[in-house]
């Protein structure tokens, strides 16, 4: 064996190669029909109630169920809990917040005999409802709002499947009409006619947006289509089958009978998807979105006023930051600033910097100077002092990298071939002087008018914005069709402008002329080759290493910048002022450095908060779009590609095909490997329809022995936080079966027989004394028989989801924003770390109002950004499906609690709540404090404990802060019992 | 499977995670998930620094010398060659060979050739042995930087210093087992995925150490609170939670939570100690670099590393170069230029590291690694022109490592006369994977963790330990 594996190994490296050999030798031929009947794959049967269950314990079926298995171990099944604790239990399962302290006391109140039962009701029928358990479904879709991988970009529309899964759940969707939309929800309505395709619903193409989750970001032809359509075949296997399909992707299945045909048969299915292109710019994601119209009610209204109110928030926050700004500045002593880059020649790719920010409209100098010995540069007449590392290393050779320059442009990076790459050129007005001779210092700090007395090139800019829409770069400018009354597009007007630069040059002949440069509409000022150099004057400046270049510009907008490039031969130099640029000790370090107290936490907060309403407008305005990111299938020949030929890839590589397949489902399932039956349209003129949904009625139909099972078991696990099938995505062999079988069984033909309703399960699960026993139950018997609790005779104590224990310290300090649906939200992250785990730039728009307060579920879900509150309790940011969340306890967990931004922002809020409900008494304040947090009653002890705490405190509000973030911190307040 | 009430902690001794039954599963009794663990292998290695070149480091003008580069400069690359893809594309169309602009000479007993940029590394070439002619599978920065950092080119896997301390455990209880120090100037491609526990617990996923202010999040007690009002405040919790603890007697997690405080204010006192390099000599603090603007950063790395290391950490990582700009080893344009960069950042701290590592007698005890995501081509597209730079290879990936039972002075695998891809047998990356498992005394077959369906591992279908880095 060992032999021929090492024989493969040389002339077919690849891994899975050796594994489908390793399979095809160690696979008996016929473990399929062999296990095919067994279970979970036999179809599921009501089973019949054991009638063993105590009359006094049972509340309903699910009882006689776990009482048959605690019969059998000697068990006896715990007392019910009451009904304080049992309330809270429901709030905290049913919508993941507590109750408050007056819903808690009308639910006492009401002594009806099922006053339990309609507090279930109640709470299935809650919005936050959907807004809690929409979080499970997510894990399983692998939900998030960036693609991960190279970039990690923006999937701008992705958030309205979040909002169709809560609005889903919420409406008590029938589970199998869940399944077909989101796997086939444009294929769902017949045709019967000869004409055009039917309009999906939006809804349905919302739905959609399951398949396209996957954490990709790189469109590289087949084989990217491949490894899409091979995690769409793995994904919908795991979560609506419970099976591990994906491990038959390079081989047999090793522990399932499930062959390799009958993966790439299932991924065929999926074979005539088309997914939209990118829009424009988003070339490096796999596909873009569709128009897809808000649907909900009020959605397309609420839209519309959004948009309104963040332009408008927008258009304020640009009135209000560059004085802001202006303040802090004058507060630092700050002053203007200017940078010069260098990308190549012998600085290398370098930006130099000594810079502030320019937004005051003043007029400014910047005078970089070279000698043969060192160079140096300076801001309004000051030395810079920041001038980068490589200072020093480059003296008396600065210049003279270019040996012949051939060109020079403004505006425009060429990156030292002439050829522009990048427009710069987004200011007001510069005025730059190019110098032969390195200025004396008198020179330097002459005011501007007589600066531009002295010899040298003397070139005006006025790059101001072409279009006057602050959202645009000039350079996309340039593509507009913007004309003015003459014609001419705004880029010409502007070149036109430029053209009447003033050079003090001496020879006509030698004077540069403006034009384009090659290929392109970027407008350069182009120089004869011996321009520079034929002018004996500019030639030695070049030559000596000597010279000096002016710039005096004035800025109004922190955008502005400016470029004069000349270069030559590869290299070049270039000048160009960017104060957003960030460098050591400007204004952006102390803004960004939380430990700076020369500004204050609020105006900290206020600058990045309008400055985020400015910078993300685009891109939130682009989330507002009526766009879903769906997908549809091929139109077919002969606009698009028709049905192709589906084969096995061997060894699960994409340029490997195998043996030809017909789409079919699972032969564990069926018993056979023959072609699912596809539904085409009468007139057969779409011949790539219906795949899709021939699989989603498959998966979704009553028939099908997993699909039931599977999703009442998912439920069942977050109920009790185990499931029936501890492995929720994986009902195979490598499973351990089921505890109670016939329990599942008769929970998946309930919900068959409830045409779906997931709300009829919760319901059923929720009303059983199972569920109601108490958790804090001893039993050393019980505990020996069952240490793990499989059997339930207890119910078992949990630690709140990260989410949950996010959103209760809000509910808790009365400051959760409990407004349903809408954008991705940014809460405030600890010590700016979206900078530091940023690709370019952050995509984290934070936001310290109540908008960054709403629940968990709507946080912002950046793949390569895992909010360490709710990370370090265990919430992953979804690349794979999660069946399941780990439940740790670690000392991070402590620190975050304990020192984190979120308990120390709230503590005083929860605290102000109880000093101005409870009344003035301390013992009162703590009685309301405990209520409040733990939803009970506080018994004496405690209270007499904290009292005591209290007392310590000369200050009241300070005692109280202290008993509230102890609350916080309690296991109490961070388990469900 | 899981069953997180069967684990026991004696949480005193360890950092109190828990929920953690599937991994004890595989590790036999329950127990507390970060407690030191017997290691599969006799070895001297207890703890890893593994240092990440963000970029793609350019092999032929580092560690190999291709003479016939410098040969052919300016021409095409004579004769057909096997490769895919992205690289077969640049090949058929028009290119020229760069030799390198860098003077190669050889160093040390073993005689290896290195190029001008490392010389003070090449102090220590005895000390290393080089893996040439690894192969990713993917020629792009994020699937190939993941890769060589977690085993996989897709995001979702575990890191390998997840893997090290999942199957190690940690050595100090008072900081975490696994830490990531970032280049100062960001992240590197894939952020947080590069240390990512992926499907292995999150205990085990990386911490980011942080670069100022407090070394580890939310370590620093919020303002207002003093040492002795959060002593006083940590006692009230205890005897509120020992309260509700009563009533769970049998729950070791309601334990574990109160010991997780304990332990959690241990960390406020050690961690921001250990990241203090004040304490360190003048002549230490240059042995790294510190006095030099330009290796003051990767210096500053190094240093931490090493008193990571002195700590207890299993596992340090870490990361020069910041995704993909000037900051990077992504040399596209003016190879000669960027090379001569980054190299000066990095050839000081990383020989000052193996020498200081080596005169406390830890080297013995420490495995180093070098890694990079990528190799470069020996070409650019087009003309030589002024400043050519170098395109991504993906098969011609070069590693190092040191201390440790490696082999000094060991070369494993070779690449071609144009370092275009191996010479031999390609070694794949879940071959390096093993051999830096076995090196830390792990069996990559053993360790392993049920994730969809599959007890998973780090080198996936399982690697070959390259046995002549292995002393």
């Amino acid at each position: 064996m060992l032999a021929v594996v090492m024989f493969f190994r040389i002339v077919a490296p690849s891994h899975s190669f050796i594994c489908a050999l390793l399979i095809a030798v160690c696979c008996s031929p016929d473990r399929l029909s062999a296990e095919t009947k067994s279970w979970p794959f036999r179809p599921v049967a009501e089973p019949n109630v054991p009638t063993t269950a105590r009359v006094d314990w049972k509340s309903n079926d699910v009882d006689s169920f776990i009482q048959e298995k605690l019969d059998e171990a000697g068990i006896e099944p715990a007392p019910m809990a009451d009904k304080t604790t049992l309330a809270r239990r429901l709030y905290l399962d049913l919508i993941g917040l507590p109750p408050t302290p007056e819903e808690l006391s009308s639910h006492l109140a009401d002594s009806t005999p099922d006053a339990y039962e309609k507090l279930v009701n109640q709470l299935l029928d809650d919005p936050r409802y959907g807004e809690h358990w929409a979080r499970f479904w997510l894990d399983l879709a692998r939900y998030a709002d960036t693609a991960g991988y190279e970039g990690d970009p923006d999937l701008p529309h992705a958030w309205r499947y979040r909002d169709y899964v809560i609005d889903s759940l919420n409406r008590d969707k029938p589970y199998d009409q869940f399944i077909r939309e989101q796997l086939a929800g444009d294929e769902l309505v017949d045709i019967t006619g000869a004409g055009e395709l039917p309009n999906p619903p939006a809804e349905n193409l919302v739905a959609l947006t399951f398949l396209r989750l996957a954490p990709f970001t790189e469109p590289r032809g087949d084989e990217s289509r491949h490894e899409m359509l091979s995690e769409m075949t793995s994904t919908v296997s795991s979560v609506f089958l419970g099976l591990t399909v994906g491990c038959a992707k390079c081989h047999d299945h090793k522990y399932d009978p499930i062959p390799i045909e009958d993966f790439y048969r299932m991924k065929a299915f999926f074979a005539t998807v088309q997914i939209p292109p990118p829009l424009r710019g988003d070339a490096f994601q796999i596909g873009g979105p569709t128009p897809t119209a808000f649907y909900r009610e009020g959605e397309a209204e609420w839209a519309t006023k959004k948009t309104q109110e963040l332009r408008s928030q927008a258009d304020a926050a640009k009135q209000k930051l560059p004085a802001l700004i202006q303040r802090l500045n004058q507060r630092l002593g700050v002053f203007a600033g200017f940078g010069i880059q260098s990308l190549g020649g012998d600085f290398g790719n370098d930006y130099f910097f000594d810079q502030r920010l320019v937004t005051d409209d003043q007029t400014h100098v910047t005078v970089v100077n070279a000698d043969k010995k060192r160079w140096g540069f300076f801001t309004d007449a000051r030395p810079s002092t920041t001038q980068g590392s490589l200072a020093g290393a480059n003296r008396g050779h600065w210049y003279s990298g270019i040996k012949q320059p051939t060109y020079a442009s403004l505006g425009a990076a060429t990156n030292g071939h002439g050829k522009p790459e990048a427009a710069f050129f987004n200011g007001q007005l510069a005025h730059l002087l190019v110098f032969n001779r390195p200025l004396s210092e008198e020179e330097i700090e002459l005011p501007v008018s007589s600066l531009s007395q002295l010899e040298g090139l003397r070139l005006w800019l006025d790059a101001s914005d072409l279009d006057g829409d602050s959202t645009t770069t000039n350079s996309t400018v340039q593509d507009s069709l913007t004309q003015d009354s003459e014609g001419r597009r705004k880029v010409e007007q502007w070149r036109a402008k430029v053209g009447q630069l003033t050079l003090r040059q001496s020879d006509p002949a030698l004077q540069p002329t403006l034009s384009t440069l090659p290929g392109s509409d970027t407008p350069a000022v182009e120089f004869e080759d011996d321009f520079l150099s034929g002018d004996p004057q500019f030639l030695t400046m070049l030559k000596d290493a000597t010279g000096s270049i002016v710039t005096v510009f004035s800025s109004r907008d922190q955008d502005e910048s400016y470029l004069f490039e000349i270069g030559g031969q590869g290299q070049f130099i270039a000048t160009f002022v960017n104060p957003t640029a960030k460098v050591d000790g400007g204004i952006e370090d102390v803004i960004n450095d939380v430990t700076d107290d020369r500004i204050t936490a609020e105006e900290r907060q206020e600058v990045q908060s309008l400055r985020n309403l400015e910078r993300f407008l685009p891109r939130q305005l682009k989330r507002l779009q009526p766009m879903a990111m769906t997908l549809r299938h091929s139109i077919g020949p002969p606009y698009e590609p028709g049905v192709p030929t589906s084969r096995v890839m061997l060894r699960g590589h994409w340029n490997d095909p195998g043996k030809e397949v017909e789409p079919g489902f699972l032969s564990a399932i069926t018993g056979n490997q023959s072609p699912a039956p596809l539904r085409l349209d009468t007139f057969k003129r779409w011949p790539t329809r219906s795949r899709r949904k021939a699989l989603a009625d498959w998966i979704a139909s009553p028939s099908n022995p997993l699909t039931a099972r599977v999703i009442v078991n998912r439920l069942w696990y977050r109920h009790f936080g185990r499931g029936i099938v501890e492995t929720p995505s994986d009902f195979g062999n490598l499973s351990e079966g089921a505890s109670h079988e016939a329990l599942l069984d008769y929970l998946a033909s309930l919900l068959i027989k409830n045409q779906w309703s997931l709300k009829s399960i919760h319901r059923m699960i929720c009303n059983s004394s199972t569920y109601r026993q108490i958790s804090a139950r001893t039993d050393e018997q019980a505990s020996k028989r069952d240490p793990a609790n499989v059997l339930l005779w207890r119910y078992p104590l949990r630690r709140l989801g990260a989410e949950v224990v996010r959103d209760r310290i809000l509910h808790v300090s009365g400051r959760l924003n409990e407004e349903h649906f809408g954008l991705p939200i940014f809460p405030p992250l600890p010590d700016a770390i979206e900078q530091r785990v940023r690709y370019d730039n952050s995509k984290w728009a934070t936001q310290y109002g109540p908008e960054g307060r709403k629940r968990s579920i709507y946080i912002y879900q950046q793949r390569t950004l895992n909010m360490p509150m709710l990370q370090v309790f265990d919430a992953p940011v979804c690349d794979q499906s999660r069946p399941k969340r780990l439940e740790s306890t670690t000392p991070l967990q402590a620190l975050a609690l304990y020192n984190g931004p979120l308990v120390t922002a709230e503590v005083p809020y929860f605290a102000d709540r109880v000093i101005a409900e409870a009344g003035d008494e301390p013992v009162d304040r703590i009685r309301y404090a405990i209520q409040v947090a733990w939803c009970r009653v506080a018994t004496p002890d405690e209270i007499e404990q904290l009292a005591d705490h209290y007392s310590q405190f000369d200050n009241d509000r300070e005692a109280m802060i202290s008993v509230c973030r102890i609350l916080f911190n309690s296991s109490e307040f961070l388990y469900l019992n | 499977m899981l069953n997180r009430r069967t684990w026991l902690a004696n949480v005193h001794n360890g950092l109190g995670a828990l929920a953690l039954a599937d991994v004890l599963q595989a590790s036999g009794p329950a127990t507390n998930p970060y407690t030191p663990k017997t290691p599969h292998l006799p070895r001297k290695a207890k703890r890893c620094i593994f240092l990440f070149m963000q970029g793609g480091v350019s092999q032929m003008d580092s560690f190999e010398f291709k003479p016939e580069l410098t040969r052919l400069h300016g021409q095409r690359i004579p004769g057909s060659h096997h490769v895919e893809g992205e690289l077969q594309g640049r090949l058929t169309h028009a290119h020229s060979i760069v030799g390198s602009p860098f003077r190669f000479s050889q160093h040390g007993q073993s005689g290896r050739y290195l190029s001008e940029l490392f010389p003070r590394l090449a102090g220590h070439v005895d000390d290393l042995a080089f893996v040439h002619g690894i192969e990713t599978e993917n020629p792009n920065h994020g699937p190939s930087t993941l890769q060589v950092t977690t085993g996989s080119q897709f995001p979702g896997s575990a890191s390998v210093g997840s893997w090290i301390s999942y199957g190690l455990g940690t050595e100090n209880a008072n900081m975490p087992g696994y830490v990531v120090i970032q280049d100062p100037r960001g992240a590197p491609v894939n952020g947080g995925h590069v240390w990512g526990n992926g499907y292995l617990p999150a205990a085990f996923q990386g911490t980011l150490l942080r670069n100022e202010g407090s070394p580890i999040l939310n370590l620093a007690r919020s303002s207002g609170i003093s040492d002795q009002s959060q002593r006083a405040e940590l006692e009230q919790l205890r005897k509120l939670n020992q309260r509700f603890n009563n009533q769970y007697p049998e729950s070791t997690e309601l334990e574990a939570r109160i010991a997780s405080y304990e332990l959690a204010f241990r960390m406020q006192t050690e961690a921001p100690e250990l990241v203090d390099l004040s304490s360190e000599p003048d002549h230490i603090r240059q042995l790294y670099g510190l006095d030099d603007s330009r290796t003051a950063g990767f210096g500053t790395q190094c240093l931490m590393a090493r008193r990571m290391a002195e700590s207890g950490v299993r596992y340090t990582l870490l990361v020069h170069g910041v995704q993909i700009n000037s900051n990077s080893w992504d040399d596209h344009g003016d190879v000669k230029g960027g090379m001569t960069r980054h190299s000066q950042e990095v050839d000081q701290p990383v020989a000052g590291l193996l020498a200081d590592l080596k005169q406390r007698g830890m080297l013995e005890e420490t495995l180093v690694v070098w890694a990079s995501e990528m190799g470069r081509t020996p070409f650019v597209p087009g003309n030589v022109g002024n400043k050519p730079g170098r395109d991504h290879n993906k098969y011609g990936l070069v590693m190092w490592m040191a201390g440790g039972d490696t082999r000094g002075g060991a070369t494993v695998g070779a690449t071609d006369d144009f370092s275009l891809r191996a010479a031999g047998e390609p070694i794949p990356i879940r071959d390096v994977h093993a051999t830096i498992l076995n090196l830390m005394g792990l069996d990559d077959e053993q360790l392993r963790y049920p994730h969809a369906g599959r007890l998973r591992r780090l080198t996936d279908i399982g690697g070959y330990v390259l046995k002549d880095l292995i002393l």
